[in-house]
């Protein structure tokens, strides 16, 4: 699923395409996902589950094409910001 | 030690679960948000049952209970990319036995840290959970006279040892395909104080029935696992005496690094067991603890199954 076309610049253009794709996914979450801080674990927070964040880092992949192995990345890096460093310190 | 305090959750009688939250708050805090969702979903009689395992799980650790909570978050790291791996590829990364004997069963370090962190899993995932919680509460309860069982792959023996504090329990065949495995169980099972009732036999359930005439057989978490699950289920009908009863627990879309098939429904399970001369008694599905506005998809499937 890509409901928004991300242009790879900037994390607030990162955190932007994170909360349209969480928003697509989960149009009831609306206010929540749009709350989120940067810093926010998306899992530990209990916004989304794990099958969810698996099809983010699956979204995230396909738009960036960098690929995401999510047992590197450390478990309180699931937030917007741990995401984008992990997506732009492998893009550089 | 003072029960940690988690929102809605009273751990105060439930001292070895509580045990294992400190720890879990001490080596990973930023998982506290999950684990409290988890136990706040849960009743008393459930909360009860989740502390006896922790007391079991304290026992089979022998006190290396940091390292086991490290095993565990490797767990959950290893559970996340095998999942993604496979919405990825549409495929598991092994997709045969051997392969994940090659790559994971082999390698004794490896297998140890996987099989510890799978451990707790049992305490904080639902879906690992639930299965022993109706084992105990719904299968074993079913025998009114005294019953011999077999469990394939006994792991650690937790099913095992539920089983055999029963005073109508004469006895419990595990069956391994793996010798180390089996003296593992037993291991287990001495520091239970059961090990005098468990019987170890090494061989393979998709080759042939280990024993006749058996009133109950237990297979958890091994449908996904074997080479044949089909002649798996054949040989577990043919190790039962008629009306035997079967408690089997299989994981329905979600991937482990040790599966090697996924099922896609429990419906799928259901046709096997119908055609190899099994009547379902009753099942249950244990879901991941929901989140809300999130979605579970995969579960464990839980089937009591009668031979007829």
């Amino acid at each position: 699923m890509k409901e928004c076309e991300w242009t790879m610049d900037s994390e607030r253009a990162f955190e932007a395409f994170v909360k349209s794709y969480l928003g697509s996914r989960m149009p009831e979450m609306e206010a929540s996902i749009a709350a989120l801080e940067s810093q926010t674990n998306l899992i530990g927070s209990g916004v989304i589950d794990s099958f969810i964040f698996i099809d983010l880092c699956l979204a995230i992949e396909e738009e960036s094409r960098v690929p995401l192995d999510v047992a590197e990345i450390d478990f309180d890096q699931f937030s917007i910001s741990g995401l984008w460093s992990y997506v732009s310190a492998r893009r550089s | 030690m003072a029960a940690p305090s988690l929102t809605g959750v009273d751990l105060t009688a439930a001292p070895s679960l509580a045990r294992f939250v400190e720890l879990i708050r001490e080596r990973w805090p930023t998982h506290m948000a999950f684990v409290g969702r988890n136990l706040a979903a849960r009743s008393n009689a459930e909360i009860r049952f989740l502390d006896d395992m922790a007391r079991r799980i304290l026992i089979v650790s022998e006190g290396r209970t940091l390292a086991a909570i490290d095993s565990y978050r490797d767990v959950c790291a290893q559970y996340l990319r095998a999942e993604m791996e496979y919405r990825k590829k549409k495929r598991y990364v092994n997709d045969k036995f051997d392969d994940v004997v090659s790559s994971l069963y082999d390698h004794s370090d490896r297998m140890n840290s996987y099989m510890t962190g799978l451990l707790l899993s049992v305490i904080f995932w639902w879906q690992n959970s639930g299965p022993y919680y109706f084992l105990k509460t719904e299968f074993l309860t079913m025998f009114d006279e005294a019953f011999a069982l077999v469990e394939v792959g006994p792991g650690h023996g937790l099913g095992s040892s539920l089983a055999l504090e029963l005073p109508n329990c004469t006895g419990i065949t595990g069956l391994d395909i793996s010798a180390e495995s089996i003296a593992m169980t037993q291991a287990c099972l001495r520091r239970f104080g059961h090990a005098d009732r468990f019987f170890g036999k090494v061989g393979d359930i998709c080759v042939d029935a280990p024993v006749r005439d058996a009133d109950g057989m237990v297979i958890s978490q091994v449908l996904e696992i074997v080479s044949d699950p089909v002649s798996a289920l054949r040989n577990a009908r043919a190790s039962l005496r008629d009306g035997g009863l079967l408690f089997l627990n299989a994981p329905v879309n979600f991937a482990a690094p040790d599966h090697i098939r996924r099922w896609g429904s429990a419906d799928e399970i259901d046709a096997i067991l119908d055609r190899v001369g099994f009547k379902l008694v009753k099942q249950k599905r244990y879901a991941p603890s929901s989140i809300a506005g999130g979605e579970t998809q995969g579960y464990s499937y839980v089937a009591v199954c009668s031979a007829v």
